[in-house]
């Protein structure tokens, strides 16, 4: 008897979490394993042929894509240290009690990460528009004679990008290591006081070595966030430069862009696609396993 | 003497942090206000476009229906994303069985 009521409830519980699995297998696991699949074939609209590793070695001599990846390393190795530096150093300011106003400044610092990354990026691109605000700024203040072109520059358009990126997502980590910060108690901020030392001191003595493991979230967070940037180069390249170049020179080419334009933009080839998504896949598992690695090393 | 100018550097610091944070939302609500020309140039005070600007916009898109959108597409992913993980939450945590283990 006890045992027939302890089926009838697993057979409850199986209904009840049914439905999660089933959405779980067909909008997850399903286009997973298909695109595993497609990834396999070269595609035109519906026509398919079997290649193989083909779509995989071809990867290898495109030089679209070899330059995405070129692009997104040098986005990557730039925009993330500076960002999570920042926000490290807001997180440890904000989390002195003695200061006034944290909320204000808080919020403040927050806000950028609740807009919209379209209409950030809309915004960010006029403000950096060759007459705009911040060349304007720049001349007023004397410290450039010619107007930056941001957005036409190869160069620029990148450190416009990266501007952008560093605007949006900093209030974000921010957040993630205030909440990190909750944990390391007030007191040894404030026997570290009393010993003399100063705020540099802490940063680097306290916050940075027990913040470690928030640090590795983060930084791997931002790294598989970086690796699938496509909203903000999309807005900041469209209209700028004609053709279908992403950007001044490709400089703005990412890897999901490149995707974007394999699978809508030119003749369609999804099968081809799905083989630059799974190398996306694969850099992001390399990097997050070098850098459990590098973290997980002084332990 | 020491700690007070470190603070004052600390408020300063953070004070210009979080103007350049704000900044871009203070000058889209301004922008809103302007016309086009002088948003591309970096206008930065209220201008007296505003109703003309939503004129224009009213008239190219069917704002009725653009926000009706996104009213009727967040419902619908609230309730039934609510639905659906709160079902799986009750059912993963009342009937607890050995391939629980396995998710």
């Amino acid at each position: 008897m006890a045992k027939g009521s302890e089926k009838s409830k697993n057979k409850w519980g199986w209904i009840f979490i049914s439905l999660a699995t089933i959405f779980l297998a067909l909008f997850i696991f399903y286009p997973l394993l298909y695109s595993l699949y497609l990834s396999t074939f070269t595609t035109k609209g519906i026509i398919k042929d079997f290649v193989g590793w083909g779509n995989y070695k071809r990867l290898f001599q495109d030089n679209y894509f070899l330059l995405s990846i070129k692009n997104i390393f040098v986005i990557l190795i730039i925009q993330v240290p500076i960002m999570l530096f920042l926000a490290l150093i807001f997180a440890f300011l904000l989390n002195d009690p003695k200061l006034k106003l944290k909320g204000i400044y808080r919020t403040a610092l927050f806000l950028p990460a609740v807009t919209s990354l379209v209409a950030y990026s809309v915004v960010f691109k006029m403000m950096f528009s060759t007459e705009g605000l911040i060349n304007n700024l720049l001349i007023n203040l004397h410290l450039i004679k010619e107007p930056i072109r941001w957005l036409l520059d190869p160069f620029w358009s990148k450190v416009t990008l990266i501007i952008a990126m560093t605007w949006r997502w900093t209030g974000y980590n921010m957040m993630l290591y205030l909440a990190g910060l909750q944990n390391i108690s007030q007191e040894i901020y404030e026997a570290a006081e009393i010993d003399g030392a100063g705020k540099i001191a802490q940063f680097f003595r306290i916050t940075i070595p027990l913040l470690r493991p928030i640090i590795l979230f983060t930084t791997i967070l931002s790294t598989i966030g970086t690796l699938q940037l496509f909203d903000e180069p999309m807005m900041l390249a469209a209209g700028v430069t004609t053709g279908s170049s992403v950007g001044p020179g490709n400089s703005l080419l990412t890897p999901s862009v490149y995707i974007y334009n394999v699978s809508f933009k030119y003749v369609p080839n999804f099968g081809y696609a799905s083989a630059i998504s799974y190398m996306i896949v694969v850099f992001a598992v390399i990097l997050s396993l070098v850098q459990f690695r590098v973290a997980g090393e002084e332990r | 003497m020491k700690r007070k100018i470190t603070y004052a550097f600390i408020y300063l610091f953070l004070t210009i942090s979080a103007f350049i944070s704000v900044f871009p939302f203070y000058w889209m609500v301004a922008g809103s206000t302007n016309q086009s020309v002088d948003v591309n140039k970096g206008k930065l005070t209220f201008g007296n476009q505003f109703l003309e600007n939503f004129y224009k916009l009213s008239e190219n898109f069917n704002l009725k229906q653009v926000v009706g959108n996104s009213i009727q597409v967040s419902l619908c992913i609230v309730v039934f994303s609510l639905i659906v993980s709160s079902m799986a939450g009750y059912g993963f945590e009342v009937f607890k069985s050995r391939s629980r283990k396995l998710v």
